[in-house]
């Protein structure tokens, strides 16, 4: 057990610098100068002039060849300093702290609602299976499923904050938790569509099992049986879980713009969009880590649960529990 | 197709209409007559008589009625015929981010786990590295580096898609290759790459075949999204996610212009998950 | 996670508890909600670039010379900048009562300090540049008096004025971008930083040491609020006072009557489609005429802008002093466009695209962003080019991408706002010297004509002078054609009808003076 842990870790950190080059080697070769976009630009009116996109260039090492500058970045991320964002000069850490609890608490919040939903949904509608309670619910959550993320956001935001003015119209800190109701909402919803769906199916399979027969031909009643399932399923569930962490420090772009909260996701897309490597690679490494600790986790658990898993192969819950 | 399932028979039917659709697109909807008139004779026009892109400024906006079924957008097109025109788009890059997803899955999966070894390692590397990168770093790289074109979501969908069947087949791939029949083939001196693609492939692509439709699903909704950030396919092209973004300014005068492909969209969603279902429920140990 | 970011977590999960429902009370009648697109990038005066940073410093950090509502230039931290009879020389008196928030007196150390790190090659002031090139130096006389001078003398000289100071004390030393200043400005006008919530609110409330009149609002609470559509809502439940109006929008406020109250104005912008006039396509001017007849500029403007937009005439838009009211634009005349395009040697080809020997009449046009108005009347000018056997495809492209793409010159066809200075120089975007990578030019215009006329007004003075050349150089430009000159497009903002005193200029509603410092509260009429 303790060699798998090693093993995984060391795999994991491999994973990590992997997905430092592949992003770093992303962000620069897209099209767009970092300096002329940080110093400030307006198309056809003005941009500046070389003297200080050299002061630029040579302040923020972007003067140095690429693989000198990812070992350089790579010898201090190791030591958990992420530089200076070539937006606005301060360290990444900083800017990152700053959007981090809005998106966490979003994030989390809307994960925890979200599986709350889905578990009730997913157990009952297993038990009956076929039944109306398992079409209509599966019904509403395909519904949920097709609609893409900024139709849900908007949905919520013109029915409760605008027609029916039971929430701020804007969200975030500014306005206390109710700031965070329809935020939230929007990402349960977007989860527990996906997670209930996934909940239903390792139940089913679950409830179909040899072992539930035997506990039924033992008598379980039906809270004992749901019990029992839900433990053998543990590991399935618990990746399911890891496969929907990652958003919460990532950020979701479209719900903390259309809810004007600034998050992680906001801050993302704004480096993303302005070249700011630093600040990119830091976010990048947050999330990445958060999925790699989260697979190690999961793989983990399943492997005390199952040792014949030990060997490597990893619960998997298909792929639309990625979304 | 008889010896199907039905639930797999209907969900394929369903599925099947929107690849058919996009297909038939250009004659379903133009302004060109499929005969055309002559004296003493009436043209036969088509059944959405108007071309996706043509723009009728002082028509713009109309309602819903018997000249434009569906009623007229922003610039005055007529809304059936760009949703029409725009399963094109939608179901292409589902399909193609499918199809790209299950190959590369398979492919890689079937290798590493069949090889084993220094090209497993390798392979499950990769796999963890791509799955690892925040999709919108992929999304804005792929804006950056691809023109505007319906190709950009599905080959975004299709390059980091393929991470989930892999993994798939590659565990398929190793129980496979332990089982006796492959021993005993081994044993009588096939080649190793004739035993990965007469015995190994088959049995394990059925994972990734049965995830096809949630990447595809995925592909659609992906490319709805890289329209709502503004750089998904070039205008005048009108997939339905575009169509959605570009109507969310005037929700207000014109709902239909967005609820057409909005529907659109959630039936094609709805039958590719229907399909994956049934897949799906074929490859459970139950039905195998 | 690091335990600082953990405990910071924590904290802002119980401000966001503990506030709760608090701040709605806070914002009093004396306080006014304004939105802003995006967060502050910095409130360096020198540095700002984006309208979020340069709406918020307009209420804190004043210059010199500040323009009034008209865009004439009126004191502001100077009293009086006078040049000398060589318009080289110029002496800035700094007004006696100016004075920074913590207490120091503006003085010309501050005038002499901002100027010389302004010109410093490393100083990244990408706005303010452009206006001092021939800089020389900057004297000290007395505390109160500073004397500037250029090697060349220019007509657009005393706009460089409107400039803001930095404090020196603070300053000197330090690099300028990553002074904690920058985030924390130190105020000179009516406002001063209250707050500045990380990613989510600004607050300012007034500043005591102000000079001249004071704020009439109590306080300026600033919201980033991305999205329009979300920003609209905002304005219409109450939770903004002001945002700027998309068309729909602004039809759906004059329609509504109800709290918004909805401002037009003309701003000094107009949009355009640039020809790169390299490319043999785009390189005669006939046939640049004959792309711009195709375009009905009047039914877009009818379809897409309300009627409110009017067709651009040339390189200048209707609000600034040399704009030229008797130049026609050039008509819309689809069959004169299609004569000229066959006189050109453009004739109709295989599949009805026109071609000159083997050259198909067929490119793209660039257009970055996400503007809806300006991709619907690019979809619109598509449809019209296709009729007449132009294949144009269109190519959107991320916004940092399109920007490299233009200022290289290296595309075939742009779609852009150009927006200018009130008081305009056409050297960096018409004089043939410019084109890329030397300056603005991008579309490689080449008047030997035009270029004589620029460099003749830069040493014209007298407007009365100036006119007859402006309108010269107007008139040439529209004849050339090098870009199709579209709209000039009036902007459209809803204010809540509780804000009284609020003065547009073709600048806008905050970057001239007094700007949003004259706004005040009243009772709202109908109780939200």
């Amino acid at each position: 057990m303790i060699g798998l842990a090693l093993r995984r870790t060391v795999r994991g950190l491999a994973t990590l610098v992997g997905v430092a080059a592949v992003v770093f080697l992303l962000m620069n070769a897209a099209p767009g100068d970092p300096a002329s976009l940080s110093l400030g630009r307006q198309a056809g009116r003005g941009a500046a002039s070389p003297g200080a996109v050299a002061a630029f260039r040579a302040e923020y090492g972007l003067d140095r060849p690429l693989p000198a500058r990812f070992a350089a970045w790579l010898r201090r991320a190791a030591l958990l300093d992420f530089g200076r964002s070539l937006q606005d000069g301060r360290p990444v850490r900083e800017r990152i702290g700053e959007t981090l609890p809005a998106t966490v608490a979003l994030n989390v919040s809307g994960l925890a609602l979200g599986l709350l939903i889905a578990l009730p949904v997913g157990i009952v509608a297993a038990r009956r299976r076929g039944g109306l309670f398992d079409r209509a619910s599966g019904l509403a959550l395909d519904l949920l499923f097709a609609s893409p993320p900024f139709v849900i956001g908007l949905a919520l935001l013109l029915l409760f904050a605008v027609r029916f003015r039971l929430f701020p119209v804007l969200g975030g800190v500014d306005e206390g938790p109710a700031g965070f109701v329809l935020p939230v909402l929007a990402l349960a919803l977007g989860a527990a569509a996906p997670a209930a769906r996934v909940v239903r199916s390792i139940l089913v399979e679950a409830f179909g099992s040899s072992a539930a027969a035997a506990g039924r031909a033992r008598g379980d009643d039906a809270a004992a049986e749901v019990a029992r399932a839900m433990h053998r399923s543990g590991a399935q569930l618990a990746a399911l879980v890891a496969t929907l962490l990652p958003v919460t420090v990532a950020g979701s772009v479209l719900v903390e713009r259309l809810f004007s909260v600034r998050g992680t996701g906001a801050l993302l897309a704004e480096a993303v969009f302005s070249r700011d490597t630093p600040t990119v690679l830091g976010l990048t490494l947050l999330a990445a880590g958060v999925v790699v600790a989260g697979s190690i986790v999961s793989d983990l658990a399943a492997a005390a649960l199952d040792p014949r898993l030990a060997g490597g192969a990893r619960t998997v819950t298909g792929p639309e529990a990625a979304r | 197709m008889r010896h199907l399932p039905s639930g797999l028979r209907r969900a394929l039917l369903a599925a099947g209409v929107f690849p058919l659709l996009a297909l038939a697109a250009p004659f379903v909807a133009t302004s060109r007559p499929w005969v055309p008139g002559a004296p003493g004779r009436a043209a036969l026009t088509a059944p959405v008589p108007y071309d996706p892109d043509a723009v009728v400024l002082e028509g713009r906006l109309s309602p819903p009625g018997r000249a434009h079924w569906l009623g007229t957008d922003e610039l005055g097109r007529d809304v059936l015929a760009r949703v029409i025109h725009g399963s094109r788009v939608s179901v292409g890059a589902g399909l193609l981010a499918a199809l790209i997803a299950v190959t590369a899955g398979i492919g890689v999966g079937a290798l590493a786990g069949f090889t084993g070894g220094l090209t497993d390692r390798a392979a499950l590397f990769s796999i963890d590295v791509v799955q690892a990168v925040p999709p919108l770093v992929l999304v804005a790289a792929g804006a950056a580096f691809f023109p505007a074109s319906g190709l950009t979501a599905p080959l975004l969908i299709g390059l980091t898609g393929w991470t989930a069947s892999a993994r798939l087949v590659r565990a398929e791939a190793r129980r496979v290759g332990t089982e006796d029949f492959v021993e005993s083939v081994r044993a009588a001196g096939a080649s190793r790459w004739r035993i990965l693609a007469r015995h190994v492939l088959p049995h394990a692509s059925g994972s990734a075949v049965a995830g096809a439709p949630y990447v595809l699903a995925d592909a659609v909704m992906t490319e709805a999204s890289l329209s709502f950030l503004g750089v998904g396919v070039p205008p005048p092209t009108a997939s339905w996610g575009r169509a959605i973004a570009d109507a969310r300014g005037s929700f207000s005068e014109g709902w239909w212009c967005a609820a057409a492909p909005a529907v659109a969209l959630l039936l094609f969603l709805l039958s590719a998950r229907a399909l994956g279902e049934a897949l799906s429920s074929l490859e459970s140990p139950e039905n195998r | 996670m690091s335990p600082r970011l953990a405990g910071r977590l924590v904290a802002a999960l119980v401000a966001s508890a503990l506030l709760g429902c608090g701040r709605h009370a806070e914002k009093g009648s004396g306080t006014i909600v304004r939105r802003l697109e995006g967060e502050p990038k910095t409130l360096n005066a020198l540095l700002a670039t984006g309208d979020p940073d340069l709406t918020v410093l307009a209420l804190v950090s004043r210059n010199l010379l500040d323009y009034d509502s008209s865009l004439t230039l009126v004191p502001g931290l100077a009293e009086s900048v006078l040049p000398d009879a060589s318009h080289r020389s110029f002496t800035v008196t700094l007004a006696p009562d100016a004075m920074w928030e913590d207490g120091a007196r503006v003085t010309a150390d501050d005038v002499v300090f901002t100027l010389e790190t302004l010109v410093d090659p490393k100083t990244p002031a990408v706005n303010r540049r452009g206006l001092f090139e021939g800089f020389e130096k900057a004297e000290k006389l007395d505390d109160r008096t500073a004397r500037v001078t250029f090697r060349t003398a220019s007509s657009t000289r005393l706009d460089a004025f409107s400039l803001p100071l930095l404090p020196a004390a603070r300053y000197r030393g330090t690099a300028i971008g990553s002074n904690p200043l920058n985030r924390a400005p130190l105020s000179n006008g009516p406002y001063r930083l209250a707050r500045w919530t990380a990613g989510s609110s600004l607050e300012l409330e007034r500043n005591p040491r102000a000079s001249g009149p004071r704020g009439a609002a109590d306080r300026f609470v600033f919201r980033v609020v991305p999205e329009s559509a979300v920003a609209f809502e905002a304005l219409r439940t109450g939770a903004v006072d002001e945002a700027r109006l998309t068309q729909p929008q602004y039809a759906e406020v004059d329609r509504e009557k109800g709290d918004v109250r909805a401002v037009l104005w003309n701003d000094l912008s107009y949009t355009y489609i640039g020809w790169n006039n390299r490319l043999p396509l785009f390189e005669s001017a006939a046939v640049r005429r004959a792309l711009t007849q195709l375009i009905d500029r009047e039914g877009i403007s009818r379809a897409l802008y309300g009627g409110l937009a009017r067709p651009a005439n040339g390189p200048l838009p209707p609000g600034l002093w040399p704009y030229d009211p008797a130049l026609e634009p050039i008509a819309f005349d689809p069959a004169a466009a299609a004569a000229a395009l066959d006189e050109a040697g453009f004739r109709r080809g295989t599949g009805g695209v026109r071609q000159k020997g083997a050259a198909r009449f067929a490119f793209a046009l660039s257009l970055g962003g996400g503007s809806d108005v300006l991709r619907q009347i690019a979809e619109t000018v598509q449809q019209a080019f296709r009729v007449a056997g132009i294949e144009m495809t269109l190519r959107p492209m991320e916004w940092a991408a399109f920007s490299s793409a233009v200022d290289d010159g290296s595309f075939e066809a742009c779609f852009l706002a150009m927006s200018l200075d009130p008081n305009p120089d056409l050297f960096p975007n018409w004089h043939s010297s410019q084109s890329p990578p030397n300056g603005w030019n991008s579309v490689f215009y080449r008047n030997a004509r035009v270029d004589a006329l620029i460099e003749q007004l830069r040493g014209t003075f007298d407007r009365q002078e100036a006119r007859p050349l402006y309108a010269e150089i107007q008139r040439l430009i529209r004849d050339d054609e090098p870009v199709t000159f579209l709209h000039c497009v009036p902007v459209k903002w809803g204010l809540n009808r509780r804000i009284q005193g609020a003065a547009t200029s073709p600048i806008g509603l905050s970057l001239f003076w007094p700007g949003a410092a004259s706004w005040r509260t009243v009772r709202s009429k109908s109780p939200v």
